[in-house]
């Protein structure tokens, strides 16, 4: 009864010993059982692909549409005043309230339908994650401002100087008391001065010059446009790298955080991001002062992007040409600031680092200090972050030095940024993600959505709870 | 010394211990999230037993009819509970309970006092105490001036 199967040269197994099939026979079975799921798993991971990628565009246009019916959480800038062209095209399709437990539980789907989307990514047709992805990005455009009133301090900053000759890196929001984007502009930043890099407030002014509507929905077109710039690049990045190109930019272009929070709420960190990544594709391509450049004006927008600096000095084959084109970004940029505001323009170095005392519930600090009985970030939790930052960053630093990835290691020091400031906002976290997308490194892209997955944990538990 | 460096350098490239630190780091911050998610459902929790009790203290005096949702401001071991009148004879006012917790459930009002319908809730505007601020002198105001009533 223990005789092994025995096969013909011809690979016939019909002449096999009639007293050998009693156990031949589940065996055989189970093989052909494996060999036809095994033939089946690329259909069954087409299907479940779709699936999720129409899950996906229904869940985000249910959030985009709700969003848009009445003011709600999901819309601050409108919850005392709701003005239709805040609303945008989705204004007159909803039909009740968006509720918080709703709204959970459409996030909850959108982060379902990304993971299923993400395991299942081979089995799609290029075309069809592409349009997807730029569906969902579109549906978050036309969505109103969502979870956050940013958008209407970029077109204050940029109405103080276009419309009210004031300079933004002297004045907070609340020295033109009387503009019409005041009152959309959030109670914590109405006496702050710019902290935005000079070139991104020029940027806004022709916008602001155009009226609050123009330039809200402006400066939402420029922030998906770079949204979808920065699919693209992920994509040439991966394929350049020998990596799946239509899983790189299906994990940024569909992930829930980014098109909630930062399509949706139209944060110029994916104009940053855009930068960064093109400064990341150009170095990769051999253009390194085009590389330098770029991730200068990527710092000219916002300020946190210069810590990439440094992985691409070490990272690149010819790292002075990085160098030079930096040096020349730098110039550049520092005329236009002193050009555009004076004697002003770099009060916003000294603005962020006040933004830095800031503390909010959800960020890593925060909750560590509450862990260990805490009741606030103290001086000590504060300064255990900022050595944890400088100890991780010089690490980083060595590795790529010795010879590491360096976009890889520029993925984790954004990521350390974002674990150890206080200061921790959804969009945030996203700062590792087009690293992640491009790098080798499971564990990055593994400890990025970690984090993603725990701040929208702590952000939406108080809406069900 | 040299075998010191060299092994403290092996310590630094292996990348098991690299998983380790990682794997650390994520547990804490994973404990550190879940910890705060746990304080702050119990804060709601606790929260929305405060506002039942002001609401059920209200209704027990009659005057359930007259008082707005009230807001409540959680402390350590005390809890305060305010809520705007909505009519009445002026002047408007908000009243404000005290409230003592003992365990997650258990919470009973020891006194409370009254604010004016806008400012902080600091001494200085506090009037008409009872309970416990009475006793312990946390009342410095006044209650606002009401207005005269128009002449015919």
């Amino acid at each position: 009864m223990t005789e092994r199967r025995t096969m013909l040269p011809d690979g016939d197994s019909s002449h096999v010993a009639l007293n050998a099939t009693v156990n031949v026979a589940p065996r055989e079975r189970r093989l052909r059982r494996a060999g036809s799921l095994r033939g089946a798993w690329p259909v069954m991971r087409g299907i479940g692909g779709y699936g999720a990628l129409v899950a996906l565009v229904v869940a985000g246009t249910a959030i985009a549409v709700g969003a848009a019916g009445h003011s709600s959480f999901l819309v601050p800038s409108g919850r005392r005043h709701h003005p239709a062209w805040m609303a945008g095209p989705f204004g007159g399709l909803a039909h009740g309230k968006m509720t918080g437990a709703l709204f959970v539980l459409l996030l909850l789907a959108m982060c379902a339908a990304y993971g299923v989307a993400v395991a299942c990514s081979r089995g799609l047709d290029r075309r069809g994650a592409i349009a997807a992805i730029v569906l969902l990005q579109v549906v978050f455009l036309l969505a109103p401002p969502l979870l956050s009133t940013d958008i209407f301090s970029y077109v204050d900053y940029g109405r103080l100087g276009a419309v009210h000759g004031l300079n933004p890196y002297a004045h907070g929001a609340s020295s033109a008391l009387a503009d019409p984007a005041f009152p959309f502009t959030g109670h914590l930043w109405r006496h702050t001065r710019s902290v935005y890099g000079p070139p991104f407030t020029l940027m806004t002014y022709p916008l602001a010059a155009l009226g609050v509507p123009a330039a809200m929905w402006g400066l939402k077109v420029i922030m998906a446009l770079s949204s979808l710039g920065i699919c693209a690049l992920v994509w040439r990045c991966a394929r350049d790298r020998g990596l799946d190109p239509v899983r790189a930019a299906m994990l940024f272009g569909l992930n829930p955080v980014v098109l909630v929070y930062a399509v949706g709420g139209g944060h110029n960190d994916l104009l940053m991001l855009a930068l960064a990544m093109l400064g990341v594709a150009c170095v990769i391509n051999g253009r390194e002062r085009g590389g330098g450049g770029a991730l200068v004006a990527s710092a000219a927008v916002k300020a946190s992007a210069i810590a990439l600096l440094p992985f691409m000095v070490l990272g690149a084959v010819r790292p002075r040409r990085v160098l030079v084109g930096a040096a020349v970004g730098i110039a550049v940029v520092a005329v236009i600031a002193v050009a555009g505001f004076g004697s002003h323009a770099f009060t916003f170095v000294s603005d962020i680092g006040k933004q830095q005392t800031l503390v909010s519930g959800n960020s890593v600090p925060s909750e560590v200090a509450q862990l260990f009985g805490a009741d606030r970030v103290t001086t000590v939790v504060r300064l255990g972050g900022q050595i944890l930052l400088v100890t991780a960053i010089v690490y980083l630093l060595w590795r790529t030095k010795r010879g590491d990835d360096w976009v890889a290691a520029s993925g984790w020091a954004m990521l350390a940024v974002s674990v150890t400031t206080t200061w921790l906002l959804a969009w945030y976290t996203l700062w590792a993600l087009p690293f992640a997308t491009i790098s080798r490194q499971w564990r990055l892209l593994a400890a990025t959505l970690l984090l993603e997955a725990l701040f929208l944990a702590h952000g939406i538990t108080p809406l069900v709870a | 010394m040299g075998s010191l460096r060299s092994s403290l350098s092996r310590i630094v490239h292996s990348r098991r211990s690299r998983d380790a630190v990682l794997l650390a780091a994520a547990i804490l911050v994973t404990a550190a999230t879940v910890n705060a998610l746990a304080g702050q459902v119990t804060r709601l929790h606790r929260q929305a037993l405060d506002r039942r009790l002001f609401q059920a203290r209200v209704a027990a005096a009659g005057r359930a009819h007259e008082f707005d949702l009230p807001r409540v401001f959680a402390g350590v071991r005390v809890d305060r509970a305010c809520a705007p009148r909505r009519g009445g004879p002026p002047p408007a006012h908000r009243l404000c309970f005290v409230m003592r917790t003992q365990g997650p459930l258990f919470r009973r009002i020891v006194g409370g006092y009254r604010l004016p319908l806008r400012g902080t809730d600091v001494r200085r505007h506090r009037y008409g105490c009872f309970g416990v601020p009475a006793r312990t002198g946390r009342c410095g105001g006044a209650p606002p001036h009401a207005k005269p009533p128009r002449a015919a």
